[in-house]
């Protein structure tokens, strides 16, 4: 191997460093993530050179090159300076907000289901009379009918308390499953989930950063 | 240097260092490595990473161009140049920064 030859692994320092350099950047949109983390790791090979099993040399150049906060701080800076749009997101973004708005018709397709007359009882008295009640969910089934009913409350709020990068995913993730079990409740209970479904895939479609 | 000293230092690289990168562009291209290293040598930046950001920034917005060069076996480096844009772009600051750094230089200079 000559000395101009490319270092084909990193040393686990270096990677560990464009890792968390990643990991900082998670706000950005995804070309200019890859400008910087290409940048750096070009820095980082050409100061190893063909030194990349020099532990001295890998600490030499990670340590001049910043910490992976101060490269991201940077990047979220110039990020805002182009653009004029906040690189640091806040909670509270638009598809967070139309997820919150899920969970609302979730709550209420839930209290629908239960509590709505889902069926009717037919007593028939002695003397012939029949008494026909409308019964609700709750009524006509044990208890245990709530433990699938919590499914979607639970798929609802995953999207809310999933941070930073794991946000779309979840999010994805819990779509589908509440897709699945609105088309199974519909067969059972009715579409009372379909509102929130709907919301739901309209706000995991959607770009994560709203403008400032 | 202090904390105090280097917040001062961070506040003052913050409206100027793109210009020094610009204004050191104007000698000729260079590659990332080349300007990270020139620029720390002269104590402009705080981290030698801290030039990607900026070298993104500036290209996406037409102060810089980018070209590949992979005449060195086995490596391509990416080389950076400055356009008309980022030359007109040093010319208006230094329009601004040359009176500036006077009156500041000379407001803060310790009376004997």
């Amino acid at each position: 191997m000559n000395t101009t030859d490319r270092v084909t692994v990193l040393p686990g320092l270096a990677q560990f460093y464009l890792r968390r350099l990643r990991g900082n950047l998670w706000a950005l949109p995804q070309r200019d993530q890859r400008e910087v983390i290409a940048g750096i790791e070009a820095h980082i090979r050409e100061g190893l050179g063909a030194a990349s099993d020099d532990p001295d040399r890998t600490d030499d150049v990670l340590g001049s090159l910043g910490t992976p906060e101060e490269v991201a701080q940077q990047a979220l800076d110039d990020y805002e300076e182009r653009t004029g749009r906040t690189a640091h997101p806040k909670y509270l973004t638009v598809p967070r907000g139309l997820q919150i708005g899920v969970l609302a018709l979730v709550v209420a397709a839930t209290l629908a289901a239960l509590l709505l007359p889902a069926g009717i009882s037919d007593t028939q008295l002695d003397s012939g009379d029949h008494i026909i009640v409308a019964t609700t969910l709750l009524q006509s089934n044990s208890p245990i009918v709530l433990i699938p009913m919590t499914i979607p409350l639970l798929l609802a709020i995953m999207p809310l308390i999933a941070r930073k990068r794991g946000w779309r995913a979840v999010s994805i993730a819990s779509t589908a499953l509440l897709g699945v079990f609105a088309v199974v409740a519909s067969a059972t209970l009715g579409w009372f989930y379909l509102p929130a479904l709907l919301l739901a895939v309209v706000a995991v479609s959607l770009p994560w950063r709203g403008r400032v | 240097m202090t904390s105090s000293e280097e917040r001062t230092l961070a506040n003052l690289r913050k409206g100027t260092l793109e210009f020094c990168l610009l204004a050191l562009l104007r000698n000729g291209e260079a590659y990332g490595w080349d300007i990270a290293r020139t620029m720390s040598e002269l104590g402009l930046l705080a981290g030698e990473g801290t030039v990607y950001p900026l070298l993104s920034r500036l290209r996406q917005s037409g102060q810089v161009t980018t070209r590949w060069d992979e005449s060195d076996v086995g490596r391509a480096r990416k080389y950076y140049a400055i356009t008309d844009v980022g030359r007109e772009s040093v010319r208006r600051f230094t329009t601004v920064w040359e009176p500036f750094s006077a009156s500041v230089s000379s407001i803060v200079k310790e009376k004997p």
